[in-house]
């Protein structure tokens, strides 16, 4: 077995691991770097719990493997806002009720976040398009689309 | 809608926020040393005798420190249903036994150094198994000569009620009102259907996970993600054969319940793995896994009968259902007796007729889903509804505003026939369906749509409203108890230890709001604390949408146990008597003199130094419990449009709208969520959902990618959603339940709605376009 | 559902070894297991490791059908990422798609969405979730060969060719004849497909792809995509239909077109052909997204619609 050695840049630190050429990006974040936001939801790419940003784009973790991630920006739910200063995101799913709970919350934020961060402005349409990879059996979404909208504004507002 | 300070207010969730920024906060978010991980080996099967198992390959592997099944576990019979002792489920399951019962039924367990390595050693355990014959159709399962699925000698219930296991025959109940025949001889129409709803799954987006552990003083601590943390202490104190003191169970944050985890899934396995090995112990389930090896909602096949009378009134009521428990007996009874008891009472009829029967199949578990039973049981009577008024000509809103239960009446089916065995004997004393039915009409221009829809253009798409009325009355009468204890800090602060189990549907939040209400605090002032059998007093866990009426209740009396305490404190504090004092904004202040002392003050008094003015120092704290006394219900009026596609068969669900009386909402935001969350599962129940067997009984779709649930692009154009409060006296600040309702709505109203819009009748869920288009063949 | 299974007799079985069970997805995390992960930075030197590993070595793209396959014996992952496959270009030739481009990129593609070129944009937006579509590559879609798959019915409409290239060289060959049958196809041994080849299309093309699948993001039960040219006289001087979805072959590509070949395209003659196409069709009756009376009733209906509309369609490309 040829453990390859990596350097992934996880919410803009460096970290300087080994990794198993089978092993998901989902287990070395989990198991290996500790950063337990994002979640097994399946492990086949189909509820979302996972995802996470690479390069800013939304992606399954769980399908992609530890050293397909070098030389790319990941960005795990840890990397974009903090309890003492969430991300409008973060604030908005809060006042929006749109976390109940709360295991696909991570990955729905980050498939937003890649949304907006492209799209200030975008449609209702548009919205649940961007969160089509990721399910929630709690919510029914209605809340969540209605988070997204929200945050949209602040971030338009917090732009001008 | 009464005013409140903080109740009836849409306070963000209270671990929202942790929740937002990926806090570690659910059970397989925490790190162990030495921790083992656990696998289960599954039956290929459906029905067979275990001839011999040899595991000594599979424990000599490297880095494996145990391997256990039948041989090596001790034989002891337990429901793994949780439900308050003694339970009415029969004990007819066993750790790991001799005989495997469905495809994905336990063989043995492994817990290694590594997951691989545990996989590795389940390919090394040799089974020889015996097939039998299984039997799989549930309208077949008690025929003569059928394969008895339960033959052990012990298997039983604790509680006297009907059991032939030889005959696969799990559970009976008769009920009999008035006088059925008599009724059906006075209908000027009489109608019959026979009705088929499925095997669906609820797919928590977190798998059951569990990590059992020793505690430095020798007792096994279970973490694990659970809606019964007290349920599973006990049960798993029974398998493993200790006492309940050596049990710890703790309930992190987890990721949705709706039924799933309201058994004992995991954790016996886990805690006996760690038990052997004396290691941390992981066991977490694959997503295929918590397909085919957790739970299901129950399959039925119904019958009914009905007589109606030209006038508009329901003369006879008959309902006969075969539920289909699949190998082992959990929640069979309860289920079932559940589309007789919190369904049929809705209906202001004195015939009733009711036969339930639970039977055995090799097919996957069934168990508790947010329903429970009576979400099958609306789907046939509010179907039978929709059919008695078009056979009378009455619209459907007329019809169901006359023939539904109003406040201050009873029905006899409140004291015949509960959850378990006879129920209570109540009336209605909070009820605004009328409200909703026309509130919600107006709201969705029910009677506009309807004249629409009568004459469509030509084309392939056609479009069809239908609605339905819903009644779920909350608690199990009588078992469900809870309690709640706090006390005071020396800021003002109280900590809230509850019992009960917040599966992400807020209950921390809602019952710190009646706490806080209570005491004239706001909800950052209370600490909640939950779901530890240690340190929380005992609660029977979340189910039976009890959690807001009967822990509310509990923490409610808990404040005002304090209150009271507080109250005394300051008047002799303050020299004034109690009846001019009133407690605000985290203060006691006289209304007389205005004389006025901050709770911080009066809890450092108390702690610290009333002894230096002759008084008691002392925690101002309080402990109470409320028992479900009654199950006040709670109504819900749902309309939908759909557009049906007559060439190929698929329906689009346009616009719903649920009109829902849960008395207070004491969140009206987390309300709502409740309500869309509720609709959007029921949609895809009735749309998408099914899981597809084999001829071997084996379960072809385990994956989210064959096993469709609703995307955010499934979701109807339109929802809406409107709280109607009434005002429950027997309920905290008048709230009743809210969890399960919602759910039920969607099965009958879609039926419905097709029915109007192309004019077939479906009674098989889920109404798949082949369905649809075979219908319109046959038309 | 079934009653009693047939057992032959109550009868002593032989051993069951754990592994022997019938879920397919069974303990697939152990079977999985490449010793090597290696990164080419030239096609020349992926071709060079695939051939000198042989069968025990995979191309990894986008990786979002291997990591849910996870295929076994696989030893060595050979990551084609970094190769200079990721373009959409349009031109003299036409369309040229590299194998890496992703369906995202497909799907946001200026040079795509408009005219008959169009149809790989709605079949991309139907592939899988948005976090899938922004990894997945057209070239591993493709290659992987599954029936249900959406947009090789689109590409095979528009007479479209696969570049392949291996140590012996480089071919071209019309998609159609690159899938050999389910999971199959003509790519041997040391070989990665480069690009994706789509002629120029004559005006007064028009196209158009519709599907049904169970719920909205959903692997398609049916797949028809379809694409005529009307000549100068009015009358159809090509069509195409190709049907995808689990139907039998990766994708099918109906005779029944050959009804359009120099007719005026009348609505009776599109429910002919819709009948013709349904007829052909036979599909597997284990499939769990619809029974062959489904998909066959189904075909009918899409490839109706589909025809209807691109032949609205040629009217603006004329």
């Amino acid at each position: 077995m040829e453990e390859k050695p990596v350097k992934l840049n996880v919410n803009n630190r460096i970290y300087e691991l080994k990794v198993k050429p089978y092993q998901t990006l989902l287990h070395v974040i989990r198991n290996e770097l500790g950063l337990k936001g994002t979640k097994y939801g399946c492990g086949t790419g189909e509820c979302g719990a996972c995802t996470v940003l690479i390069d800013g784009k939304a992606v399954h973790s769980c399908l992609m493997l530890a050293a397909q991630a070098e030389g790319k920006i990941i960005t795990t739910i840890e990397g974009i806002g903090t309890y003492e200063k969430p991300h409008p995101l973060q604030q908005a799913f809060v006042e929006a009720g749109a976390v109940q709970c709360g295991f696909c919350t991570p990955g729905m934020i980050l498939s937003a976040k890649a949304l907006l961060d492209r799209n200030p402005n975008p449609t209702t349409e548009e919205i649940k398009r961007s969160i089509d990879g990721n399910l929630c059996r709690c919510t029914g979404y209605v809340n969540i689309i209605e988070a997204i909208r929200t945050a949209a504004e602040q971030m338009r507002r917090n732009q001008t | 809608m009464r005013e409140f300070s903080v109740v009836g207010k849409s306070v963000p969730k209270i671990d929202a926020l942790s929740l937002s920024v990926g806090k570690p906060l659910f059970t397989d978010d925490v790190e162990f040393r030495d921790l083992l991980h656990a696998k289960i080996l599954w039956s290929p099967h459906a029905h067979a005798k275990i001839r011999n198992i040899e595991t000594r390959e599979a424990e000599a592997l490297s880095g494996v420190h145990a391997v256990i099944c039948f041989k090596n576990v001790p034989r002891v019979l337990h429901t793994t249903a949780g439900q308050g002792w003694p339970e009415p489920s029969p004990y007819d399951t066993l750790v790991f036994d001799n005989k495997v019962r469905y495809v994905g039924d336990r063989v043995a367990a492994v817990a290694a150094e590594t997951e691989e390595t545990a996989c590795k050693a389940l390919k090394l355990i040799k089974v020889e198994y015996e097939p039998l014959q299984p039997v799989f159709d549930s309208e077949r399962a008690m025929d003569e000569g059928a394969p008895v699925i339960h033959d052990e000698p012990d298997a039983r219930y604790l509680i006297p009620v009907f059991y032939d296991p030889m005959h696969n025959h799990c559970a009976h109940i008769d009920l009999s009102i008035g006088d059925f025949g008599a009724g059906i001889k006075s209908a000027d129409f009489v109608i019959e259907h026979k009705f088929k709803t499925h095997y669906a799954q609820h797919c928590t987006l977190e798998p059951h996970s569990c990590i059992s552990y020793f505690d430095s003083y020798g007792r096994i601590v279970i973490r694990t993600s659970t809606q019964i943390p007290f349920h599973i202490r006990r049960l798993v104190a029974a398998c493993l054969q200790i006492p309940e003191k050596m049990v710890h169970v703790i309930k992190p944050r987890i990721g949705g319940g709706f039924g799933s985890k309201q058994c004992m899934v995991i954790e016996d396995v886990c805690a006996f793995l760690a038990m052997r090995t004396k290691h941390p112990v992981r066991l977490a389930y694959t997503r295929e896994e918590v397909f085919v090896s957790s739970r299901t909602r129950h399959p039925m096949v119904m019958w009914t009968k009905t007589g109606v009378r030209k006038d508009g009134a329901i003369s006879a009521i008959e309902l006969k259902v075969l539920s289909n428990t699949g190998p082992y007996g959990a929640h069979a009874m309860t289920v079932m007796s559940n589309t007789c008891a919190k369904t049929l009472p809705l209906f202001r009829c004195n015939n009733i007729k009711f036969t339930g029967d639970t039977v055995y199949t090799n097919l996957p578990k069934a168990g508790a889903y947010r329903g429970y039973g009576e979400t099958q049981g609306t789907f046939a009577m509010a179907i039978m509804m929709d059919e008695m008024a078009a056979a009378i000509g009455m619209d459907p809103v007329e019809f169901w505003k006359k023939n539904t239960i109003r406040k201050g009446e009873t029905s006899p089916i409140f004291k015949a026939l509960g959850e378990v065995g006879s129920g209570v004997d109540m009336i209605v004393e909070s009820c605004s369906l009328a409200e909703c039915i026309d509130k919600g009409a107006t709201a969705f221009r029910w009677n506009e749509k309807r004249e629409r829809y009568k004459n469509q253009l030509e084309g392939a798409l056609k479009h069809g409203v239908g609605m339905c009325c819903i009644m779920h009355g909350g608690t199990v009468s009588l078992l469900d108890m809870a309690s709640a204890s706090a006390k005071i800090n020396e800021d003002g602060s109280f900590n809230l230890l509850v019992g009960a189990a917040d599966l992400g549907t807020g209950a921390d939040t809602v019952l710190s709001q009646i706490f806080a209400e209570t005491l004239g605090i706001q909800v950052e002032d209370v600490i909640v604390y939950a779901s530890d059998t240690d340190i929380s007093p005992f609660d029977k866990g979340a189910y039976a949408s009890a959690t807001t009426y009967v822990a509310g209740g509990a923490v409610l009396k808990t404040a005002q146990k304090i209150r009271k305490k507080l109250l005394n404190e300051a008047s002799a504090i303050l020299h004034e008597p109690k009846d001019n004092l009133i407690i605000e904004k985290k203060a006691i202040v006289s209304t007389k003199t205005g004389k006025k002392i901050e709770l911080g003050q009066i809890a450092k008094k108390t702690l610290y130094t009333n002894s230096r003015r002759g008084r008691n120092l002392f925690q101002i704290a309080a402990t109470a419990s409320e028992y479900s006394r009654l199950n006040p219900q709670s109504f819900a009026a749902h309309f939908v449009e759909v557009a049906v596609d007559t060439e190929t068969g698929q329906v689009k669900v346009l616009k719903y709208l649920a009109a829902v009386d849960c008395g207070t909402p004491i969140n009206p935001k987390l309300a709502e969520g409740q309500i869309h969350g509720s609709i959007i599962n029921g949609i895809g129940y009735a749309l998408t959902e099914e899981l597809v067997f084999d001829r071997k009984g084996c379960v072809r779709n385990p994956s989210f990618r064959d096993y469709k649930i609703c995307s955010s692009l499934d979701i109807p154009e339109e929802m809406v959603t409107m709280l109607v409060p009434s005002y429950e006296p027997t309920g905290p600040y008048g709230a009743k339940t809210l969890g399960e309702i919602n759910i039920s709505g969607p099965l009958p109203a879609i039926s419905n709605s097709i029915k109007n819009a192309v004019g077939i009748r479906l009674c098989e869920t889920p109404f798949t376009p082949e369905k649809i288009l075979k219908a319109l063949k046959k038309k | 559902m079934t009653c009693f299974c047939r057992v032959k007799k109550k009868q002593m079985h032989k051993f069951y070894i754990a592994s022997e069970v019938p879920s397919k997805q069974r303990n697939r995390n152990l079977s999985f297991r490449p010793k090597a992960y290696l990164k080419p930075t030239s096609i020349h030197q992926a071709v060079s490791l695939l051939s000198k590993h042989g069968e025990k070595a995979i191309p990894l793209a986008g990786g979002t059908d291997i990591l849910v396959d996870k295929p076994s014996n696989i030893e060595y992952l050979v990551d084609i990422t970094g190769l200079p496959l990721d373009y959409i270009r349009k031109g003299k030739e036409g369309v040229r798609i590299g194998a890496l481009s992703t369906f995202n990129s497909v799907e946001t593609s200026d040079l795509l969405g408009k005219g008959p070129y169009s149809i790989l944009v709605d079949a991309a937006r139907k592939m899988g979730s948005t976090a899938i579509r922004n990894v997945a590559t057209v070239g591993g879609n493709i290659c992987n060969a599954v029936p249900s798959a959406e947009f090789p019915p689109a590409l095979i409409a528009l007479d479209a060719m696969v570049k392949i290239v291996g140590s012996n060289g480089d071919r071209i060959i019309p998609l159609e004849e690159f899938f050999k049958g389910i999971r199959k196809t003509d790519l041997k041994t040391g070989e990665i497909l480069t690009e994706i080849q789509i002629p120029i299309l004559p005006p007064c093309t028009g196209t158009a792809l519709f599907n049904i699948s169970r719920s909205s993001v959903d692997i398609s039960t049916v797949v028809v995509a379809v694409r005529v040219t009307i000549g100068k006289n009015g009358t159809c001087q090509k069509a195409k239909i190709a049907i995808g979805g689990g139907i039998g072959p990766t994708c099918f590509v109906s005779k029944a077109c050959k009804l359009l070949q120099d007719e005026k395209i009348r609505d009776h003659l599109i429910e002919k052909v819709a009948l013709e196409v349904s007829a052909e069709l036979n599909p597997r009756s284990t499939s769990i997204r619809g029974s062959p009376f489904f998909k066959k009733e189904a075909v009918k209906v899409l490839v109706k619609r589909a025809l209807r509309q691109a032949l609205t369609k040629t009217g603006e490309e004329c």
